[in-house]
C-alpha cells in the first residue's frame, strides 16, 4: 500500500466542502487556514500548502487558492489539492514537484502521488537575487524570537516560489516547518505556520553579501532543477551560518542609540566594537613606548596616521544611517578574535553578474529543451573575472544559443558540445557572426546579454 | 442531579464548556491579533471544535468593513464583554447577565447554502422597517442585538460570509410591550452533526439546560428540488433522541420547543399540476386561489380582494386546503411545489394587504384575525414540508414516526425580490413571535 495519498478538497454551492479525492476530515481542519485566501486576479492561483494539521499523524502537501464570491456567489470558499503524507516521510524535495503542484488540481494527482513517493522530482519554482535580503530578515526575526509566522513578502504572483526556498533555507528545520499560500492578512492556525506568504509586505532590510553569493549560486543550479535536494539542505548550514552573523551583527547595532551634537546625528558606534578599538589604541600606545619611539615630528605623525586609519576603520564614515556592513564588517576585522578573523575572510567581496545568468535562464526557460549544465550558469554568474575557463564556457554557451536561434541545433542541449552540435557547426560554414563568436570575448558577452 | 448537587450546582454560563463562571475582559484589540491569540488558545479551539484555528476574513469583506476591534482575551476589572473563565470564550450578556428579562435559549442548525445565517440574522438584527414582516418593529418593540459573535461580528455574518466556526454564540434582547425576552443562540453547523455528534449533544444539552428559561432546537432547512440532504437525517435523528431527553430534564421547570425554520419558498413554481389539484381539492376558494398561485410575486398588490374573500369566509377556504394537504390523497411532486408557491404567496398577499389598509401590524395579529392566518398557513406549511421532505428523507420523520413529536413547528419563510427595490425577507419575525410566546408561557 502506497503510503502517499493524493487529496482535492473543493467548495460546491449548496453542498459546502466536498473530497472528490481523500478524506474529508482534512478539509474541516484547513478552513482556517484557506479562508481569507486573496481571490483577486493577479493572486487567486493560491500557493504552496505544508502542514500537519492537530491530532493527525500526516501532513498535507501540496496548494491552496481561494476562491472569490463572484464563483459561487459565496465569500470564503477555497480548494486545495496534492499529497498527504506520513507525518515521518521526508518531503524534502517538494519543492522540486513545484509546477505539478501549481498546474492546478486537473492534473493527474494520483500519479503525482505516486511519482512524490518514488521522488520523481522535476524543478524547483525560480528563485530571485532578492531572496538574500528576504532570507536575511527571516533570520534576523528568528534571532529577536518573534512569534511564528515569519512573513515572506511578495510583490508579485511571480514570487509565490520564493515561499519554496524560505522552506528549504530559512530558519525553522525544514522537517518541522509549515508553509502557507501569499494572503494579506494573517494565518492564524494551529499548529501556526513557519512562514507565510504576505502579499506587498514591508520590503525586506538591508541585503547580505554572503547570502548574496549563496542565492546567486542557486539561481544558476536552478536553470537545470538538477540541484538536488541533499545539496540545497547541506547548504541550509552555510546559510544558518552567514546569516546568524549578519543576524549577531544586526542585533548588536540594534543596541546602539542614536547620538546626537547640536542637534546632528552622527553615526552610531557599536560598543564593542569602540571598546575594542580604544583597547586596541592603548595597547599600540603601550608598544610604541616599549620601542622607545622618538617623540619627533615624523614618528608621532606616523603614529597619528595609524591611528587615523585605525579610527576610520572603527567608526564608518557613512553617514546616511547606513553605516552598515562595510563599517561593521571592517572594524570586526580590526579584533583579535578568531571568529572576526573568519567573518573578514568570508565576506571578501566577489564579482558577480548574476544578471548574465539570469539571462541565460531566461534564454534557456523561453526556448525548451534549451538548457546549460550548472556549470556553465555557474561561470556565468562570475563572468566579469573574464578568466579563460570562464569564457570558454561563455562562448559554448553562445554559440549553442546561436545555433539555436538559426533553427540549426540538432540532437542535445544539454550545454555540453555533443556530436548534434559539433555536426551543426561543421554544416554552418563561412558565417561571420560564428566566427565573432568563436574567438571574441566582447562579443559573447554582448550577444548573452542583449537575449 | 445529586442531593449535594441541589446546594452546589450553579447555572452553567457556557454551554461550549459547561463553565459556570466569566469575567470581564481588558479592552478591545484588533481582529487579526485577536485570531492569533485564539489559534493558540487550546482550550478555546477545543470548545469550539475548531482545532485547525481560527479563519481569516476574506479580502472582499476586508475591504467593506474594514478591521474590526474585538474584546480582548485579557481580564480586566469590569466591562460590558465576558469571557468564560474556563474555556475563554466570549460570552454574549444574555449568556451570564441576571435580570428581569425572561430567558429562552435557542440551537439553530442547517447545511450548508440553507440560508441559517442569514435568517439568524433577521432574529439577530432585524431591519426597523420591513413591509413583509408579520408583526414589525418599532419603538415599542424592538430587538437590541449583542455585537459580538466571536469570532465574528454579526457585521461579517451580514455579507454572505462562508463562516466554517461549528459553534458560535449570538445574544439579542427582544423588547415588547409585556416585557423582556434575553434569547441566547447556539449557531451549530450542520457538518458537526456527521462528524462528532455525541460533542454536538452534549452542547446543546448544557445549553438548553444549563440555565433558567426554556429551549428551542430549530433546523434550518431550504426548499430546493436539489437541496443537499444528506446532514439532515443525522441532524433529525440527534435531535428526535435529545428532545426526549432534554423534555424529561426540563419537565416541571420550562418548556422545550422545536422548528424547522423551511427557507427560499420563494423558488417553488406554479404549475398546472397545481391547478388541476386545487380545482379538485378545493372547490370553496379555487378561484382565489388560482388567481393567486398564478400571479407574479410583483403584482401581488392587485389580488388583495382576493384576500379578503378567503378571509370574510373566516378562512374557509383556507382550511379546506389544509384538510385536503393533511390528508392521505396521493400529490405529484409538481402539485406539492406548486401549493409551496401559493403558501409563499398568501404569506406576502398577509403582510401586503396590512399595509395597504395602514392596518397596526402588532394589533392586527393579536387583537385581529391575522394570528389565526398566520397559524393555518404555519400548519399549511408543515403538511406541504412532509410531503415534500417524505422522498428525501429529511424530517419529516420526526413530524410523522412512530415517536413523532407534535410539538414541532415549520416556519415558512423567504426571501422576496422586487425590480428595483433590495431584497426583503418574508416572515422573518415569525422566530421572534414564538419567543415572545414561549416567553410567556414561561412566566
Amino acid at each position: 500500500m502506497s503510503s502517499c495519498a493524493p487529496f482535492h478538497y473543493t467548495y460546491k454551492p449548496d453542498v459546502g466542502m466536498t473530497a472528490s479525492l481523500g478524506d474529508l476530515e482534512y478539509a474541516k481542519l484547513l478552513e482556517a487556514m484557506a479562508s481569507g485566501l486573496p481571490t483577486d486576479a493577479a493572486w487567486a492561483g493560491g500557493g504552496p500548502l505544508i502542514w500537519q494539521p492537530p491530532g493527525v499523524r500526516r501532513k498535507l502537501v501540496g496548494w491552496l487558492r481561494g476562491i472569490g464570491s463572484e464563483e459561487f456567489g459565496r465569500a470564503g470558499a477555497w480548494e486545495a489539492w496534492g499529497v498527504l503524507v506520513p507525518e515521518d516521510f521526508d518531503i524534502s524535495y517538494w519543492p522540486w514537484f513545484w509546477n505539478r503542484f501549481a498546474a492546478g488540481p486537473s492534473s493527474n494527482l494520483r500519479q503525482l502521488a505516486k511519482d512524490f513517493e518514488f521522488g520523481k522530482r522535476e524543478f524547483p519554482p525560480p528563485i530571485t537575487i532578492e531572496f538574500s535580503a528576504i532570507l536575511a530578515d527571516l533570520y534576523a526575526a528568528h534571532q529577536r524570537g518573534e512569534t511564528l509566522p515569519y512573513n515572506v513578502p511578495l510583490s508579485a504572483p511571480d514570487d509565490v516560489g520564493l515561499l519554496a526556498w524560505a522552506w528549504l533555507l530559512g530558519p525553522a528545520d525544514p522537517s518541522k516547518a509549515f508553509v502557507g499560500p501569499p494572503r494579506r492578512g494573517v494565518a492564524a492556525v494551529s499548529p501556526p505556520l513557519s512562514y507565510s506568504g504576505l502579499i506587498d509586505g514591508p520590503l525586506p532590510g538591508a541585503d547580505q553579501p554572503e547570502l548574496r553569493a549563496i542565492v546567486g549560486r542557486l539561481i544558476d543550479d536552478g536553470v537545470y532543477g538538477g540541484t538536488l535536494a541533499k545539496k540545497v539542505v547541506s547548504l541550509r548550514e552555510r546559510v544558518k551560518g552567514a546569516a546568524m552573523h549578519t543576524s549577531s551583527d544586526a542585533a548588536s547595532r540594534d543596541e546602539t542609540e542614536p547620538q546626537t551634537i547640536f542637534g546632528l546625528s552622527i553615526p552610531s558606534l557599536h560598543r564593542s566594537n569602540v571598546w575594542n578599538g580604544l583597547i586596541t589604541l592603548l595597547l599600540l600606545f603601550a608598544i610604541l613606548l616599549l620601542l622607545g619611539i622618538r617623540r619627533d615630528g615624523s614618528d608621532v605623525k606616523s603614529v597619528t596616521a595609524q591611528l587615523r586609519q585605525k579610527m576610520e576603520k572603527i567608526v564608518p564614515t557613512d553617514t546616511a544611517g547606513n553605516s552598515g556592513e562595510t563599517g561593521t564588517l571592517t572594524a570586526a576585522s580590526t579584533t583579535t578574535t578568531a571568529t572576526d578573523e573568519t567573518a573578514t575572510v568570508r565576506f571578501t567581496p566577489k564579482p558577480v553578474n548574476p544578471a548574465l545568468a539570469m539571462k541565460v535562464r531566461e534564454y534557456a526557460t523561453g526556448h525548451p529543451p534549451f538548457r546549460f549544465t550548472p556549470d556553465f550558469v555557474k561561470l556565468a554568474a562570475r563572468s566579469n573575472e573574464r578568466n579563460a575557463k570562464d569564457m570558454h564556457a561563455l562562448r559554448v554557451a553562445a554559440l549553442q544559443m546561436y545555433f539555436f536561434d538559426k533553427g540549426w541545433y540538432q540532437g542535445d542541449v544539454d550545454g555540453q558540445l555533443g556530436p548534434g552540435f559539433l555536426q551543426a557547426m561543421r554544416n554552418s560554414g563561412g558565417d561571420p557572426d560564428l566566427a565573432r563568436a568563436v574567438s571574441d570575448d566582447d562579443f559573447v558577452l554582448t550577444w548573452l546579454q542583449s537575449h | 442531579m445529586g442531593f449535594f448537587d441541589l446546594f452546589t450546582s450553579r447555572e452553567i454560563q457556557c454551554p461550549l464548556c459547561g463553565g459556570a463562571e466569566s469575567r470581564p475582559t481588558k479592552n478591545l484589540i484588533p481582529f487579526d491579533t485577536l485570531r492569533k491569540q485564539l489559534a493558540a488558545e487550546e482550550t478555546w479551539t477545543n470548545a469550539h471544535n475548531a482545532p485547525g484555528g481560527v479563519p481569516d476574513l476574506p479580502d472582499e469583506l476586508r475591504t467593506a468593513i474594514g478591521t474590526p476591534a474585538m474584546p480582548s482575551l485579557e481580564e480586566g476589572m469590569e466591562g460590558e464583554h465576558r469571557r468564560c473563565v474556563k474555556c475563554k470564550s466570549l460570552l454574549p450578556p444574555q449568556f451570564w447577565q441576571a435580570g428581569v428579562a425572561q430567558p429562552l435559549a435557542m440551537t439553530v442548525t442547517g447545511s450548508v447554502g440553507h440560508g441559517k445565517t442569514t435568517w439568524l440574522l433577521s432574529l439577530m438584527a432585524p431591519p426597523m422597517s420591513s413591509r413583509y414582516t408579520i408583526i414589525g418593529f418599532n419603538e415599542r418593540h424592538i430587538v437590541q442585538s449583542y455585537e459580538y459573535a466571536e469570532p465574528y461580528t454579526l457585521d461579517m455574518l451580514d455579507m454572505n460570509y462562508r463562516s466554517v466556526i461549528p459553534f458560535v454564540l449570538m445574544g439579542c434582547t427582544i423588547h415588547h410591550p409585556d416585557g423582556l425576552v434575553d434569547v441566547r443562540t447556539m449557531d451549530i453547523m450542520g457538518e458537526s452533526f456527521t462528524t462528532k455528534p455525541q460533542e454536538v449533544a452534549q452542547r446543546v444539552e448544557r445549553h438548553l439546560t444549563g440555565r433558567r428559561g426554556g429551549g428551542g432546537m430549530l433546523v434550518v432547512e431550504r426548499f430546493s428540488n436539489d437541496a443537499d440532504a444528506r446532514m439532515v437525517p443525522t441532524i433529525a435523528r440527534t435531535y428526535l433522541r435529545l428532545a426526549t431527553k432534554i423534555r424529561e430534564k426540563l419537565r416541571g421547570r420550562s418548556t422545550l420547543w422545536k422548528g424547522i425554520v423551511w427557507t427560499w419558498l420563494d423558488e417553488a413554481k406554479w404549475s398546472p399540476a397545481g391547478e388541476q389539484w386545487l380545482r379538485s381539492h378545493t372547490p370553496t376558494a379555487s378561484d382565489a386561489f388560482l388567481q393567486i398561485g398564478a400571479s407574479e410575486p410583483a403584482n401581488i398588490g392587485k389580488l388583495l380582494a382576493q384576500y379578503e374573500k378567503i378571509r370574510d369566509a373566516s378562512d374557509k377556504g383556507l382550511v379546506e386546503l389544509l384538510r385536503a394537504v393533511h390528508s392521505k390523497t396521493e400529490m405529484e411532486p409538481e402539485a406539492i411545489e406548486a401549493l409551496i408557491a401559493l403558501l409563499f404567496r398568501l404569506q406576502i398577499l398577509y403582510s401586503a394587504y396590512v399595509s395597504d389598509r395602514r392596518l397596526n401590524r402588532l394589533e392586527y395579529f393579536y387583537g385581529g384575525s391575522g394570528q389565526r392566518f398566520v397559524m393555518i398557513c404555519q400548519e399549511l406549511a408543515k403538511q406541504l414540508y412532509i410531503r415534500w421532505d417524505a422522498p428525501r428523507g429529511g424530517l419529516s420523520a420526526v413530524l410523522t414516526g412512530g415517536d413523532a413529536d407534535d410539538d414541532w413547528k415549520v416556519l415558512p419563510c423567504a426571501r422576496l425580490t422586487l425590480p428595483h427595490m433590495k431584497p426583503e425577507s418574508v416572515w422573518s419575525d415569525q422566530i421572534v413571535i414564538e419567543a415572545i410566546a414561549r416567553a410567556g408561557e414561561m412566566r
